[in-house]
């Protein structure tokens, strides 16, 4: 039943879950149930410990049901219809797929799987059910109508959960059945082609779609999308200088998101404000949060010199490589959009005019948010300056799954022989320059104005009433929809999809039901009727 | 020792009556343990053969082999504990007699190998289900009863039909001489034998298009009454159909198509409960598409899946009684078993129960429903019925869409009442919840047990 | 009132329905070859062996089938227990208006004795003539009908006796089959010696076997006659 094997691969998963859960233990939260998160915490364990796929599978399954009960206390009705569809119809889709290995291979342990004498078709159509599930846990396109909604309702703490861990099970058993099980000679190209123009599509139609966003939590959400939507891109050229991006982004990814879910809830926490058009102008009230702030979505960016760089850097060492260009530009028109999200971030909560009048009387943010931020922060600086100090272990893991080590050239130096930076010296310039420029605004300081509260903007020449949103950036990406495609991508909405099929079922419904109300007469003329047909195939 | 002691005490128990009138119900747990001690008793000894008249030709055989002894501990085990669940019903005579009797008339259904004999435990166990759909004593319970006094008069008729060609075509009774005897009879009638069997016991098993009656059945019959329909009386028309048909060696075409009618039954009974308004026909519909799953499960002749559908079998029994018993609990308080009532109520320990019965039936881990829809798919992959995987697990989708509903209603919506589970249920429910987690995580020894049955059953009875 | 409101579509879709399958099914029946079974003659070849009754199907009943005959009373007592769950709420304690006749109060005492009586034989010369526990059963619960539509309600009928009756009788057949098997080996086996054919005293458990059955059958009968000859319907018409 239950058999575990620890791998490189595992411990770096499992590694960022602990990480991920112990710092998530100190922040204050109402709707905290031991049991569910325990429940998890057991699930996650035993997905990226699993040697064998009846294991992942319960793994799998429990993640899936102890997440809805811990979603279902805040969340509506659709939002949790789609998890339920979305989730078990995933794990049922990787059920089927277990089943079929089982059926080719007649076996479930990973060491036992040998697809050398499986048809090709079979092969091609397991590889299709595993992507299936893989695409509904990470969101990707057409699968992620259930993430945003879900990442959103869910309290604030579980938001950080959802995206930081277990947005990346769907990475893990990507690699873990691809790269260690089925193995790349096994699997048809064209296939891998399509995945990786899914995860690119759905990376750039997130990026729009949180750029439109008001509300916090759904951009981040859309913003997770996207960036699992790199990874399965990078992930699908199968390479090892692609696998490491893969897990760098990864690793960056998890913590990118604990700490700005985190942020963002610690906002919330003290405004009771999820949206941008009734925040904005605390940066002198929460500075430090701020600062945090900003270190997450410099990562988040892929802008030097924070972590976020180094993995944006192997991602398109790695299309380079591959001599994938259209992907890479592609790539890198998404990444470049990111950048007007997360702006978003910073003026809209931070920057700007105080849209919320009571915007003084905000309590302080308890001092327990800082401690999944901070653990964030440091481990995105870290990897800024040293970010060859994780090869090594990527290197790990990458021979456990059977490729070649990337090349280690000590703890500054990240890239490959096609090209590589040099975290230090990045982060040095980049500090110089920062320091220059802070010293230059500090000067610059004394001599500017203060107004006296948020209405007084009369040097403008203007005197505006109390309810007129005067935050520069209310509004902003608006004009965004004037540009036809973007506008096509932002008018699609599944909703209506959605509610198509639902009532489809509900009337579907509705007409059998009616059959199991017939009356005792009507139920005997069915059966002398349905004897009479059978009777009469049989004579016949 | 005999086998027919397992027929005979609990009707004496129900005949004397008149003598401790008001202890009945300590008499029926007293009954029901020695019961189970006979089962154990006979544990050792299987598989046996007892010939209860000696004489042929007419001679009645009770056969108690592997498979037969899973279902006997396994209806003995509901029974007992029903009985000791209900301990506390003062007034409640008249359940307890007829469910006596309705042990008996199951075990017979499930030992006996004569098939005149299986025609008279099959008319024992209608007769006691009907009195119990009725025990309600109102309009809706009278209603019900009458609509299934009538539907399984129907299906006596046909199976009488059956069995009245075979015994005059073969001049035996015994299924063991019939098995042997079956294709030396003239093809038209042995069409319209099967075909009979079929209608009859289809009726009984709850299979497609003959089931249009169990909804309104189930919500007339008083809920704890109706986890008994589900767990033991459908469950032991099951096993006999299909002991007769692997005994008569019926063709892979007849087979194919009961896989058919399994299929669909399972597809449209799960629809059916998508939009349904009242919990217990939901659990109605649940039943109905079980069923429908272990009819398409049995009627594959395959060692694997046969074994996870007897697996099904007792963890759906054990699921069933919980959520029935639990709905019993929550009826009380709330007078209504409507969604909206079901939402209402504020108690952890039920909503944990509930929780675990639906995701055991829906057969997701680490419950014990996953190890035996994992068994099932696992035969029918290595069948290659690839299909029928994909049907099954799309088919699964829709039972898990209402069941989640179901439990987010509750989670979301005010609470009205605050329901205080008596200890005694408490503990009983826990011991289920716990049996249910147990054979999820270790189903082993059970898994051996039922693969040695589903070889028996697939052999069939054979001539002696 | 027109044709068509008095046999409505369904009801001639029904007929048709049933006189197509009536056909198929003759059909089925009629061309089938069918091989003649020798099962009556074993039986009566076995019956003087193992019975030595003079009735074969008395021998079938209780000795052969016996287990079925079981369940068959089971099912006769679940049939008016669940007949009387039925009426018990709604009708019961209901009068009985006797029909107030002197002759026929006199008659009815004259002949309540030798009904009873004859039933009685009949049951225990089931294994000797036609007849039996369940033909002699219905004979004593009809003298019971006559005492009822005679008196009425000041027929007092003493229900306990009645239910212990009903209780003794079956658990006596049962505790019958069971020190059988105690003894002899099977469920409802012979135990005690044969005797002579056509004596009373002969065939060993069979007649103990119909008495408990005819007991028990005459029981039942009149638990169900006083149920329905106490309801509304009974007494208006």
């Amino acid at each position: 039943m239950f058999n575990f094997e620890i791998t490189a691969l595992g411990n770096m998963f499992f590694g960022l879950t602990v990480l991920v859960f112990v710092s998530l233990f100190f922040v204050p939260n109402k709707h905290r149930s031991v049991t569910l998160y325990s429940l998890l915490f057991a699930s996650l364990a035993c997905i990226f410990y699993a040697s064998d796929l009846i294991t992942l599978f319960i793994g799998w399954e429990i993640m899936g049901w102890s997440s809805y009960f811990l979603i279902a206390k805040t969340a509506d009705k659709q939002t949790l219809q789609k998890y339920i569809v979305f989730n078990i119809g995933g794990a049922f889709t990787l059920l089927g797929a277990i089943i079929l290995i089982y059926g080719a291979c007649g076996s479930f342990v990973y060491s036992e799987l040998d697809f050398s004498a499986v048809p090709s078709g079979q092969v091609t159509a397991i590889t299709i059910l595993l992507l299936l599930t893989l695409f509904v846990k990470s969101g990707i396109m057409p699968f992620h109508y259930w993430v945003v909604d879900s990442y959103s309702q869910s309290n604030d703490l579980f938001s950080a959960v959802l995206s930081a861990i277990i947005s990346k099970t769907g990475v893990f058993a990507f690699i873990l059945i691809f790269f260690q099980i089925i193995t790349v000679q096994y699997l048809q190209t064209p296939i891998l082609e399509v995945v990786a123009w899914l995860g690119v599509l759905t990376s750039i139609i997130a990026t729009f779609k949180a750029i439109n966003e008001d509300e916090a939590k759904r951009l981040l959400a859309y913003s997770s999308i996207a960036q699992v939507g790199y990874i399965v891109t990078i992930l699908s050229i199968m390479g090892s200088l692609s696998l490491e991006a893969a897990l760098y982004h990864t690793v960056i990814h998890t913590f990118v998101k604990l700490l700005l879910f985190i942020n963002v809830a610690a906002i919330i926490y003290v405004s009771k404000q999820h949206r941008f058009s009734t925040l904005g102008g605390l940066l002198y009230k929460y500075p430090l949060n701020f600062i945090l702030l900003v270190v997450g979505i410099i990562s988040l960016a892929g802008m030097p010199p924070l972590g976020g760089f180094s993995s944006k850097f192997l991602i398109y060492t790695a299309l380079l490589e591959e001599h994938k260009g259209l992907l890479l530009a592609a790539v890198l028109f998404s990444s470049a959009s990111a950048f007007l999200y997360c702006y978003k971030l910073v003026y809209g909560i931070y920057l700007g005019q105080p849209t919320n009048p009571k915007t003084e009387a905000y309590p302080r943010i308890p001092l327990r948010f800082y401690v999944p931020q901070i653990l964030g922060a440091v481990i995105l600086i870290t990897l800024g300056t040293i970010p060859g100090v994780i090869v090594p272990m990527f290197n790990g893991i990458l021979g456990s799954v059977g490729f070649e080590p990337v090349l280690y050239r000590g703890v500054f130096v990240l890239g490959s022989d096609f090209a590589s930076f040099n975290g230090g010296v990045v982060i040095g310039a980049f500090g110089l320059i920062f320091v220059l420029i802070l010293l230059f605004f500090v000067r610059l300081k004394n001599r500017s104005v203060k107004p006296k509260d948020r209405l007084d903007i009369s040097y403008c020449g203007e005197v505006p009433r109390a309810d007129v949103n005067l935050h520069y950036g209310y509004g902003m990406g608006r004009e965004l929809s004037r540009i036809g495609l973007i506008k096509m991508i932002l008018s699609r909405s599944s909703h209506a999809l959605w509610q198509r099929v639902s009532t489809l079922f509900g009337d579907l419904s509705g007409i059998t039901q009616k059959l199991y109300t017939l009356s005792a007469q009507n139920m005997g003329l069915v059966i002398f009727a349905f004897f009479t047909i059978l009777l009469y195939m049989g004579v016949k | 020792m005999s086998l027919v002691y397992f027929i005979a005490i609990p009707i004496l128990a129900s005949f004397l009556t008149p003598f401790y009138k008001n202890y009945l119900r300590f008499v029926s747990v007293l009954v029901n343990i020695l019961l189970a001690g006979f089962a154990a008793f006979f544990y050792s000894r299987l598989p046996l053969n007892e010939f209860i008249s000696l004489d042929s030709p007419l001679s009645i055989i009770f056969i108690l082999d592997y498979v037969s002894f899973f279902f006997v501990s396994l209806f003995i085990g509901v029974m007992l504990f029903f009985s000791l669940y209900s301990i506390k019903e003062k007034n409640n005579t008249a359940v307890f007699v007829v469910t006596n009797i309705f042990t008996s008339g199951a075990l017979g259904l499930i030992l006996s190998a004569d098939i005149f004999n299986i025609y008279i435990f099959f008319e024992i166990a209608s007769i006691s289900a009907y009195i119990l759909t009725g025990l309600n004593r109102d309009k809706v319970a009278y209603s019900g009863a009458i609509k299934y006094m009538i539907v399984g008069a129907v299906a006596s008729i046909f199976l009488l039909l059956g069995i009245m060609l075979m015994y005059l075509n073969l001049g035996y009774l015994t299924l063991s001489s019939i098995g042997a005897g079956f294709h030396t009879m003239d093809k038209g009638i042995q069409y319209l034998v099967l075909l009979s069997l079929f209608i009859g016991f289809g009726i009984k098993t709850e299979i497609l298009p003959l089931n249009f009656w169990v909804a309104d059945i189930y919500q007339a019959t008083p809920t704890k009454i109706a986890a008994l329909f589900s767990a033991v009386l459908s469950k032991a028309y099951l096993f006999v159909f299909f002991h007769i048909l692997y005994t008569l060696k019926v063709d892979a075409p007849a087979l194919l198509f009961l896989t058919a009618i399994g299929l669909l039954s399972f597809a449209v009974a799960e629809l059916s409960a998508l939009r349904s308004k009242d919990v217990k026909r939901i659990f109605a519909y649940s039943t109905l598409g079980q069923l429908g799953v272990l009819f398409l499960a049995l009627s594959s002749a395959n060692v694997v899946v046969v074994s996870g559908a007897l697996f099904l079998i007792l963890v759906h029994s054990i699921s069933k009684l919980m959520l029935f018993f639990s709905l019993d609990l929550v009826e009380k308080k709330m007078h209504s078993t409507r969604v909206e009532a079901f939402a209402g109520f504020r108690s952890a320990f039920l909503f944990t129960i509930f929780a675990i019965g639906f995701l055991s039936l829906l057969g997701i881990p680490p419950f014990a429903g996953f190890i035996a829809k994992l068994t099932i798919l696992k035969g029918f992959a290595s069948m290659g019925a690839y299909g029928i995987v994909g049907a099954i697990l799309a088919i699964s989708l829709v039972e898990a869409t209402y069941f989640f509903r179901l439990l987010s209603a509750n989670q979301r919506s005010k609470k009205t009442a605050e329901i205080k589970v008596p200890l005694l249920q408490k503990i009983m429910l826990s011991l289920l919840a716990l049996a249910i987690l147990y054979l999820g995580l270790f189903p082993q020894g059970l898994l051996d047990f039922c693969t040695d049955a589903a070889q028996t059953l697939i052999q069939g009875v054979i001539h002696v | 009132m027109s044709l068509k409101k008095t046999v409505g579509l369904k009801t001639i879709l029904t007929a048709l329905l049933i006189s197509f399958m009536s056909m198929l099914l003759l059909g089925v029946i009629m061309n089938a070859a069918y091989t003649h079974t020798s099962l009556g003659y074993d039986l009566l070849k076995i019956n003087t062996i193992s019975t030595q009754s003079a009735n074969a199907v008395t021998s079938v009943v209780t000795y052969f089938r016996g287990l079925d005959t079981l369940g068959e009373v089971t099912i006769l007592f679940l049939s008016i227990f669940g007949i009387g769950i039925g009426i018990e709420r709604s009708d019961r304690m209901k009068t009985i208006l006797g029909y107030d006749s002197t002759l026929l109060k006199i008659g009815t005492k004259v002949l309540f004795p030798l009904i009873v009586l004859f039933g009685l034989y009949i049951i225990a010369h089931g294994h000797l003539s036609p007849g039996g526990g369940f033909q002699g059963g219905v004979i004593i619960a009809s003298g019971f009908l006559l005492m009822f539509l005679a008196y009425g309600d000041s027929y007092d009928l003493d229900h306990k006796v009645l239910s212990l009756f009903e209780a003794l009788s079956g658990a006596g057949f049962i505790l019958v089959g069971i020190l059988a098997a105690l003894a002899g080996g099977a469920f409802l086996g012979n135990m005690l010696p044969l005797g002579v054919l056509g004596k009373l005293f002969s065939s060993g458990i069979l007649p103990i076997i119909y008495i408990f059955v005819g007991l028990k059958v005459a029981a039942e009968i009149t638990v169900l006659v006083e149920y329905f000859i106490r309801t509304q319907d009974a007494r208006d018409a």
